[in-house]
């Protein structure tokens, strides 16, 4: 049977007390210039910039679709700027992790679903090099996992599924296995 | 890849472009495929971003809202509909090679302007693994936090 799992103690109240942070400073603020409520004034949008996500807004921004008359700004943000910009509530419509959006309500504070973004169809993978020995996700316990961030989807997805299916206690610290928070261009 | 190839870690979630760099390299190979075992778990698969708005934009502004998400439905059904061309348009454009994105489009599917059952259904999946593992101390309700401006999306 896989072990519950129960993340507690100041690493967890870390990560939650900053996400709070993040989100509870925008929504209790004035929007800025740039998120006008004004009718008829531009609608601005926030994206997390990736270069697939590109491909999605390439027609609306190329003419290839009527777009009401509504003058749509579409401005493509770094990661850490993407949290910024939410924070700082600088557009109309920004793109969020579905977490940020829910631990913000369990606070009270709100913000809500226009529209889902992406979908992970078979995205998160977990890689090993074959020098390692490592063939199986079973073999994973007592072994160092990198992830690129503690709180990200495919660490969230990585942590369900090997309790869930491979029964590994997947706490950020002290379970079965050693995640190590580093950037992937040193993987 | 020195950190995988060196034993600095034994292993690495990974995803876009890393892992597509990784998977071209010799020697190093996917172990699981977790995203798709979410699904063979939770019936659904995970999405992983929203775009989301405020109180005071909804109030104001809703039938642009609605208008926008339109809007953008379009665009990213344009995308799925005419994918060599706005992948070759895309790929001049930002760094990112023909190559690469038609292989990131078999991994994930855009979803802007959508919010459909199953797109319901993702969200929950993902709230649903983040309460499991400690980040959420519950799952939320989304239809209270459907934008007022979304219903019209629903079943689209």
């Amino acid at each position: 049977m896989p072990r519950p799992h129960h993340p507690a103690g100041p690493a967890r109240l870390r990560r939650i007390a900053a996400a709070v942070m993040f989100l509870a400073a925008p929504l209790s603020g004035c929007a800025p210039s740039g998120s006008s409520s004004v009718p008829g004034s531009a609608i601005t949008i926030g994206i997390s910039d990736d270069p697939a996500k590109h491909l999605a807004f390439w027609a609306l921004e190329n003419g290839k679709v009527d777009t009401g008359g509504l003058d749509i700004k579409i401005t493509y943000l770094p990661n850490q700027s993407a949290l910024q910009a939410y924070q700082s509530r600088q557009f109309n419509v920004v793109e969020a992790s579905p977490v940020g959006v829910a631990l913000a309500a369990q606070k009270g504070l709100a913000t809500s679903i226009l529209s889902a973004g992406l979908t992970d169809l078979d995205a998160t993978v977990i890689d090993a090099a074959q020098s390692s020995g490592v063939r199986d996700p079973g073999q994973l316990r007592g072994k160092k996992l990198a992830i690129s961030s503690p709180t990200g989807s495919s660490t969230i997805q990585t942590q369900f599924v090997l309790s869930k299916k491979y029964g590994l206690d997947t706490k950020l610290q002290g379970g079965d296995l050693a995640f190590q928070t580093t950037a992937p261009e040193a993987w | 890849m020195s950190l995988l190839s060196g034993g600095g870690v034994d292993a690495t979630t990974n995803l876009n472009k890393p892992r597509y760099l990784l998977e071209h390299t010799p020697g190093f190979a996917p172990i699981l495929h977790v995203s798709k075992t979410v699904h063979e778990i939770l019936g659904a698969y995970p999405v992983t971003t929203v775009l989301t708005t405020y109180p005071e934009i909804e109030r104001d502004r809703k039938d642009e809202l609605t208008t926008l998400a339109t809007a953008l439905k379009a665009s990213t059904d344009y995308a799925r509909e005419h994918k060599p061309e706005v992948i070759a348009a895309v790929a001049g454009g930002n760094q990112a090679d023909v190559d690469y994105l038609n292989w990131w489009a078999t991994t994930s599917e855009l979803r802007y302007g959508n919010l459909s059952t199953p797109d319901e259904a993702g969200i929950n999946a993902f709230w649903t693994m983040a309460n499991a593992v400690g980040q959420l101390s519950k799952i939320p309700s989304l239809a209270e936090l459907k934008s007022v401006a979304a219903p019209a999306l629903a079943g689209k």
